[in-house]
């Protein structure tokens, strides 16, 4: 009676370092699939017939300077560079990692982190909240980057 | 007996909590170097009086230009910072209160007299507050920044 017991938390504490080593280490493909997935999902429901995200459109959308944007942030680009495997620079001189998954693999992997800046920076350089599609068509660019 | 086969189990149950649990626990501190640092350097709180960092942090929707707005749960933390060490805060030094006048909030530091009477040649056309304000608000560029979880550039933004 005594052994068995032994036994099973011996497993079970073996399985919970286990554990703690998966949660430590952390996936990041998988996260960002799950957040692409989130946006997915929330493209479906505004439009059943969504197709997809497009890494083309999410390029056009980083370059762009739209018309109302506030002239501090007139793009994306603007503080990132055309190219988001380059770092960039905010207005007050501070480095941003690139944007570009294959040189910050930690990038769109943190949904509470994705929510604060594309509410921010939407808002900074589109002067409204981005779209579902918006949102997933660009991340879809910089994991391709 | 099987008491004793479930303890593994809440073993098992606080390894997978803790991680979490340690990650809200950030100090309003670290709240304010990582959020407000993002963009800029997390300057030393004690350089602006309390109202000026009320101020401040009660118009982050439009934050010099940008949209710099943060959940309720951090700018509650980041408030709580700012008061404490602010110039006239209970942890701040009032002495960067020098000639700055009870019924005037100053909504940069470039705008406190200590400062402008220091930098004075920073205030030439096109450096200080002038185009070139990105000079100004880099202190770090001259000076060796080390304290306040400040590391120089490199810093990361973005999500």
């Amino acid at each position: 009676m005594e052994l068995p017991i032994r036994l099973i938390a011996t497993l079970v504490l073996a399985s919970s370092v286990t554990a703690g080593m998966a949660t430590a280490a952390p996936n990041f493909a998988s996260d960002r699939a799950a957040i692409l997935a989130h946006y997915a999902a929330e493209a479906r429901k505004a439009d059943p017939g969504f197709k997809g995200f497009s890494a083309a459109a999410g390029r056009a959308f980083f370059l762009a300077h739209p018309a109302g944007a506030r002239p501090a942030t007139p793009s994306c680009s603007y503080c990132h560079t055309t190219d988001p495997r380059n770092p960039g620079r905010t207005r007050a001189g501070k480095v941003i990692l690139p944007m570009a998954v294959s040189r910050t693999p930690s990038r769109f992997t943190k949904l509470s982190k994705v929510r604060l800046w594309f509410r921010r920076n939407c808002q900074s350089v589109y002067r409204r909240q981005c779209t579902a599609v918006e949102k997933g068509n660009y991340i879809t660019f910089m994991a391709s980057q | 007996m099987t008491r004793l086969a479930l303890l593994p189990v809440g073993v098992l149950l606080a390894a997978m909590l803790l991680p979490a649990g340690a990650a809200l626990a950030a100090t309003p501190q670290q709240t304010y170097t990582t959020q407000c640092g993002a963009c800029h350097m997390a300057y030393p709180p004690t350089l602006l009086p309390a109202r000026s960092w009320k101020a401040i942090v009660a118009n982050l929707r439009h934050h010099f230009g940008e949209d710099a707005s943060l959940g309720r749960r951090d700018t509650a933390a980041i408030s709580t910072y700012l008061a404490d060490n602010a110039a006239d805060g209970p942890l701040g030094n009032r002495r960067f209160l020098m000639g700055v006048s009870p019924d005037v909030t100053p909504m940069r530091i470039t705008d406190m007299p200590f400062w402008r009477v220091i930098h004075v040649r920073l205030l030439r056309p096109g450096i200080g507050t002038g185009p070139g304000i990105r000079k100004a608000a880099a202190c770090n560029l001259c000076h060796n920044v080390s304290g306040n979880g400040e590391g120089g550039e490199g810093g990361e933004s973005g999500g």
